[in-house]
């Protein structure tokens, strides 16, 4: 068991100088404090993608927008297609049929590069799309600092 | 007399295991039936036990989260994973699953009786909202406060197609600030305020 011993302390004394820490109650708090916050710990960790959706109004606290470049990305099956003023890019998917994020993400952050207030972009889905597509395309546009998102249906 | 005495004590002999003559003498196994010479009381090693507690308590301190259960995980909906997340806050919950559509745990339509509709809002998930919002405003006054916050947390296999409806509706209702709800995950790093919760 833990002890503390205090030497010297002279030879006369009579009282005992060895201390015995109390571990029992210690132990007591540390099992319980264990079973309280195994019952409420949160073992998946959630978040969320804020996105606008195209004809809602504009947030009245944040300042007008600056004109700045109009950048859209359209999901369809054949894969992503961004369209950043005049330029238009196509990126296919991949062979094994998944969307070529990497590729996304890299061109999105020449156009931020190109234009760092820019911070709008509009993601337009095909109504085949998966709603994953769909989240992972907002996840790589926030990703490149293109913070305000509106999400539309491709025409 | 003596010699009967020594003789009578080579006779009775406890029970219990006894080595034989050659085996008591060993060097190996003769102290194994020594008797007396250890002591029984095993004194607990605590100290490696309160390392584990400790650090047990530590890790679960990190994992603890006050804001509660804000979304209700049902197998039915797998959320996708993001990974420029932001912290979620508590606002109405939509639930897409590919069977049907909820607002708070109750069922408001049925995806494939809508599927194939054509207009694009769907009016018993809209009138709910409504309802929801009313409730709010004669609860905090009107207009007071409401920021119009929507989570909708959908199966990811759920086509775009229920979705842009779903996103329709809650517009159409008041529902502005539309939130898709995320598992953490994937490559990337989250975004200011996240990653807390």
């Amino acid at each position: 068991m833990a002890g503390v011993s205090i030497p010297g302390g002279g030879g006369g004394g009579k009282k005992e100088v060895d201390l015995a820490i109390p571990l029992v109650p210690f132990i007591d708090m540390l099992a319980m404090m264990i079973t309280f916050l195994m019952m409420t710990a949160v073992w998946t960790q959630i978040g969320k993608l804020q996105v606008s959706q195209s004809g809602g109004p504009s947030d009245s606290s944040s300042p007008p927008p600056e004109p700045t470049l109009q950048v859209n990305l359209t999901l369809s099956e054949q894969g992503y297609k961004l369209a950043a003023g005049a330029d238009m890019i196509d990126i296919p998917r991949n062979p094994d049929g998944t969307f070529d994020a990497a590729k996304l993400v890299e061109r999105l952050k020449a156009i931020k590069k190109d234009h760092p207030d820019q911070r709008a972009i509009t993601v337009m889905a095909e109504d085949s799309i998966r709603y994953e597509h769909l989240v992972q395309a907002v996840d790589k546009c926030l990703e490149a600092d293109l913070e305000d998102v509106t999400v539309s249906a491709a025409m | 007399m003596a010699q009967h005495g020594r003789h009578m004590e080579n006779i009775i002999v406890k029970p219990g295991k006894r080595p034989g003559k050659r085996l008591a003498k060993s060097r190996v196994f003769g102290h194994k039936f020594a008797k007396g010479g250890k002591s029984t009381n095993i004194e607990l090693n605590l100290t490696s036990m309160i390392n584990v507690f400790v650090l047990l308590v530590i890790f679960l301190i990190q994992q603890f989260s006050a804001d509660g259960d804000l979304l209700f995980m049902t197998e039915k909906i797998k959320m996708p994973e993001a990974a420029n997340y932001e912290q979620l806050e508590r606002a109405p919950v939509i639930q897409v699953s590919a069977d049907d559509i909820s607002i708070e745990g109750s069922r408001v339509a049925v995806v494939a009786d809508i599927e194939n509709e054509e207009y694009w809002n769907i009016p018993a998930l809209e009138e709910q909202l409504r309802d929801q919002k009313k409730a709010y405003e004669m609860v905090r006054g009107s207009g007071e406060g409401f920021k119009g916050d929507i989570n909708i947390q959908a199966d990811k296999a759920v086509p775009f197609k229920i979705i842009k409806r779903v996103m329709y509706s809650a517009n159409q209702a008041g529902y502005f600030n539309i939130n898709f709800a995320v598992l953490a995950g994937g490559e990337g790093r989250p975004a200011e305020g996240g990653a807390e919760g």
